[in-house]
């Protein structure tokens, strides 16, 4: 029995299918990010243009930046809101809480493009919000100001997202031993006593990476800003979009991958190194 | 049928967790592999499964080397430790699966399984599930699930360590007498020297990954070749000893007169003594020890008697006697000689 | 448990924050089912004129037709190949004592991890190089990809409660490698390989970031969808959107179904 060599051929045939989807096609992208356009051609010649013509024009860099901005926000906003509802929901007992957390994740698996679409009618200038909000007397009328701009992008990225920050915040907070909550509260602290000093740094590394996590998602995407963002609303996402479409210069849009890749991935070895950080 | 270990051991890495060992298993006996855990008893049960390779020796069956036959080649089975039941089969299932497997008509197949749940007082619920099982029942159907197979030998690996204490006397007995009725042989493995010494026909004592001692469990019980084994039963009482030109032994509570059919090889001794082998009072011929009582506890069927001897009084000596209600209660702190035959008396190699 | 009036407070605080959410997240829901349902224009909503009318329109359009074709045939065999690479992966991972195990582990979690717009457009690039037109098959790749990380999560995470004895003992008792794994560790796997299936689909039918830089000129739902919506308002997407957000939720009650006795089950 050749038992060696056939665990190894095994073992090649295995590894090739991960390697092919996923490290050559990567690798191909790297590779073809120091390439070059010219007069629409992919010229193969290796030099560092593309990434010198992102630093230097503010256009590209001040998109990433801002992009990176948006995305924080985005990240905060599903914190500050998620937080306090996967708690709420975590207090709750028995089936309610089951079903309370099924209702809040159930919407990521509902269609993104129509969940984003609908957020456009929401927003729109007939849409519900300002329906809303003219109703209630906080405006005079009708705005504007709520779609096809960052706003716009920030709103609807914050709503789709926010299953994203939910569960894995709801998940630490699961993992707390509920006999240490009573514990507590036996030595005689209150809730809030309880929450900042015993809930909180516990779940503490859940929602970091959870929140990180989101980071990425944001960041990756480019249909929400082409659909909700208008002319004005660009983000690193969409720029790197474009360049597979009507801008035509897949070399620079390599290149901006690589720093998006670069971005998440340390976002990614963040959010792995807080998880890790976790007590309990 | 005879099963040899030709100087087998195991390494994991650096680490010798067996050191070469050459053991002979005969045709229809109940053997035991003994030993504290973490000594290497399942390493050895899974060497002769064939679930790990020898890192050196040879395994051989009727002089026939196994190294090169695969598990579902060797006529052995296995009985695991957590039974290892099919959980999404029934009773009937698992018992059947090993002539599933080799493609046994289905007729034939109903009658063994039947049979064998018969044998083994399981044959009102086929249909159940191993999870639908006590621990004992699932226990018997680990093992009618290898004697279909009917293998040389059955491995058994600690297959009573879950059960409690009144369910694990019953199923030793209940063992024994299976081994017995199907003649086929058993190697059994288990911490427990109580259990060892109740079902085995033979004994192999092993200690950090080496055989201590092999032999039949009285010839182990009172004749130790080794500390650790004389130490690993019950509460015998040690002594350390030094052999005289003589031939009598020096002892911190007194000299020993010669012995008859020791051959030591060390001046240095241990002298082992049973705490149920002593009588209380002078004999002639006998080692005798006086001694001062330090309290008698009554047991139901044993008095157990602590005392410390005049000779050496910070030292305690363990006496058992059968509990006889004709024979008066010692005084507490009162004198008592206590005496055990030179017979009686085990002494082994100190190579320390 | 006797409450405090703070904690009252905060509780109704908090309890007013959670109904906000769900608000905000089912809102665009409830207003996509209606819209499909009552016509509307410039004018208002006409309540009075409710019907089905849309649902039937979309049954005679083609491309929408073929773009649910697409999606079907696209998400089956992805997850069916996903599923496959993924309990070998497993099994080869956790029992043969892999070379390169975490490697391989974060090689495939890779195309999850990352924003999906890396693995759609380096696919495409690849494709692009070794000339490859892009098309069902393309799409099917980038799926497969993207879907093998779920696979093989709920596949390992079974696996590793499943002891390994079993698997000796069914060795032990004469069955070959093959009879192992059709008689002990396929119904171990069943249940796992089928809501991670369900999961899979869920996540196929929708994925539009990667899709989209490996259609080429086919389409599915999603892209479908996303060019409808770019051309304008119409009530057939309405139909179309309620009908999508239907089977996806009907797929998500499954999987939740599926997946809570299994979590009840491990202390
Ligand atoms: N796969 C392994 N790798 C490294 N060490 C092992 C392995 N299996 C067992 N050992 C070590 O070998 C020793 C003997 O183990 P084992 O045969 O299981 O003992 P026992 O069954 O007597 O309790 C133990 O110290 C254990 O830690
Ligand atoms: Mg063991």
């Amino acid at each position: 029995m050749n038992n060696q060599s056939t665990r190894f051929t095994i073992f090649v045939c295995i590894i090739a299918v991960p390697v092919v989807l996923v490290i050559i096609p990567i690798a191909n992208f790297f590779l073809m990010s120091f390439w070059k356009m010219e007069s629409n051609q992919i010229v193969e010649s290796a030099s560092f243009g593309n990434y010198l013509y992102f630093f230097s024009s503010p256009a590209y860099w001040g998109t990433f930046l801002s992009t990176l901005y948006l995305c924080l926000k985005v990240s905060a906003i599903g914190v500050l809101v998620g937080y306090p509802v996967a708690y709420f929901v975590w207090k709750r007992k028995g089936r309610v809480k089951y079903l309370l957390i099924l209702l809040l994740i159930l919407p990521l698996f509902m269609s993104y493009i129509v969940k984003i679409y609908t957020m456009r009618t929401i927003l729109d200038l007939s849409g519900i919000l300002n329906k809303l909000l003219v109703a209630f007397h906080i405006l005079e009328e009708p705005s504007r100001q709520f779609i096809y701009n960052q706003t716009a992008i920030l709103i609807t990225m914050a709503v789709i997202f926010l299953p994203f920050v939910i569960l894995p915040i709801f998940l630490s907070l699961e993992r707390i031993p509920k006999n240490l909550v009573t514990a507590s509260s036996d030595l005689g602290a209150g809730t809030l006593t309880t929450l900042r000093y015993v809930i909180l740094p516990l779940s503490l590394p859940g929602t970091v990476s959870g929140a990180l996590f989101t980071f990425v998602l944001a960041l990756g995407d480019f249909v929400t800003p082409q659909m909700v963002g208008g002319p004005n609303g660009f983000t690193f996402g969409r720029v790197i979009w474009s360049q597979f479409g009507l801008a035509y210069n897949w070399p620079l849009g390599a290149a901006l991958a690589v720093i998006l890749f670069a971005t998440a991935l340390m976002t990614i070895i963040a959010a792995g190194w807080a998880s890790q950080q976790r007590k309990v | 049928m005879t099963l040899y270990l030709d100087g087998v051991s195991k390494n994991y890495g650096d680490v010798e967790v067996l050191r070469p060992i050459s053991l002979e298993v005969s045709n229809g006996e109940l053997l035991t592999v003994l030993g504290p855990s973490g000594s290497g008893k399942t390493t050895i049960l899974r060497l002769i499964g064939g679930f790990i390779a020898p890192t050196c020796g040879r395994i051989l069956l009727d002089g026939k080397d196994l190294s090169t036959t695969h598990i579902s080649k060797r006529p052995f089975n296995t009985v695991f430790q957590d039974y290892a039941l099919f959980p999404h089969m029934t009773v009937e299932q698992n018992v059947g699966y090993g002539l599933m497997v080799k493609g046994c008509p289905k007729e034939k197949m109903k009658q063994v399984v039947n049979e064998a749940l018969d044998v083994v007082g399981l044959s009102d619920f086929p249909g159940r599930y191993p999870a639908e099982l006590s621990g004992g029942q699932k226990q018997r159907v680990a093992l009618a699930r290898t004697i279909v197979c009917e293998p040389q030998i059955v491995l058994l690996d600690e297959p009573l360590s879950a059960l409690d204490a009144e369910l694990r006397r019953q199923m030793q007995f209940f063992l024994k007498s299976l081994q017995r009725k199907i003649g086929t042989t058993f190697l059994f493995v288990t911490h427990d020297q109580q259990e060892a010494i109740t079902i085995s026909d033979r004994l192999v004592v092993i200690n950090h990954g080496g055989v201590e001692q092999v032999g039949t469990p009285k010839e182990i019980y009172y004749s130790p070749k080794t500390k650790f084994v004389a130490g690993f039963f019950g509460d015998n009482n040690l002594l350390d000893g030094q052999l005289t030109a003589s031939g009598s032994i020096e002892t911190p509570l007194g000299t020993i007169p010669s012995l008859q059919g020791s051959n030591l090889k060390t001046s240095k001794v241990i002298v082992a003594m049973r705490p149920e082998l002593f009588r209380i009072g002078k004999r002639e011929g006998a080692f005798n020890i006086d001694c001062q009582v330090q309290n008698m506890d009554f047991a139901g069927d044993m008095n157990f008697l602590r005392l410390s001897p005049k000779l050496d009084s910070d030292r305690t000596l363990l006496v058992k006697l059968s509990s006889d209600p004709s024979v008066p209660n010692l005084d507490v702190n009162g004198d008592a000689t206590i005496s055990i035959k030179l017979e009686d008396i085990a002494v082994l190699d100190n190579p320390r | 448990m006797h409450k405090t009036n703070t904690e009252h407070l905060i509780d109704v605080f908090l309890g007013l924050i959670t109904a906000g959410t769900f608000f905000v997240l089912y809102m665009p829901i409830v207003v996509n089912s209606i819209f499909s349902l009552v016509p509307s224009d410039r004018n208002g909503i006409h309540w009075g004129e409710a019907s089905f009318e849309w649902y039937w329109r979309l049954l005679e359009n083609e491309s929408v037709i073929a773009a649910i074709k697409t999606t079907l045939i696209v998400s089956v065999i992805a997850v069916a190949i996903a599923a496959i690479l993924a309990i070998i992966l497993a099994i080869y991972v956790e029992w043969e004592g892999a070379v390169f195990q975490r490697t391989i582990e974060l090689v495939v979690y890779t195309p999850f991890l990352m924003p999906p717009i890396i693995t759609g457009l380096s696919l495409l690039m690849f494709f692009d190089r070794i000339g490859i037109s892009r098309g069902e098959a393309t799409i099917i790749v980038g799926h497969t990809a993207l879907v093998l990380a779920v696979l093989y999560r709920l596949v390992l995470t079974r696996l590793r409660a499943m002891p390994h004895t079993l698997v000796e003992a069914s060795a032990d008792l004469g069955a070959t490698r093959l009879q192992t794994f059709r008689y002990v560790v396929w119904p171990q796997l069943r249940p796992a390989v089928i809501t991670g299936a369900v999961l899979a689909m869920a996540v196929s039918f929708d994925e539009t970031l990667i899709t989209v830089f490996l259609a080429g000129d086919t389409t599915t739902i999603p892209l479908r969808l996303w060019g409808m919506m770019r051309v304008g308002f119409k009530p057939e997407i309405n139909a179309l959107v309620t009908i999508v957000l239907l089977v996806s939720i009907i797929m998500a009650v499954i999987t939740a179904i599926r997946i809570k006795p299994a979590e009840g089950n491990e202390e």
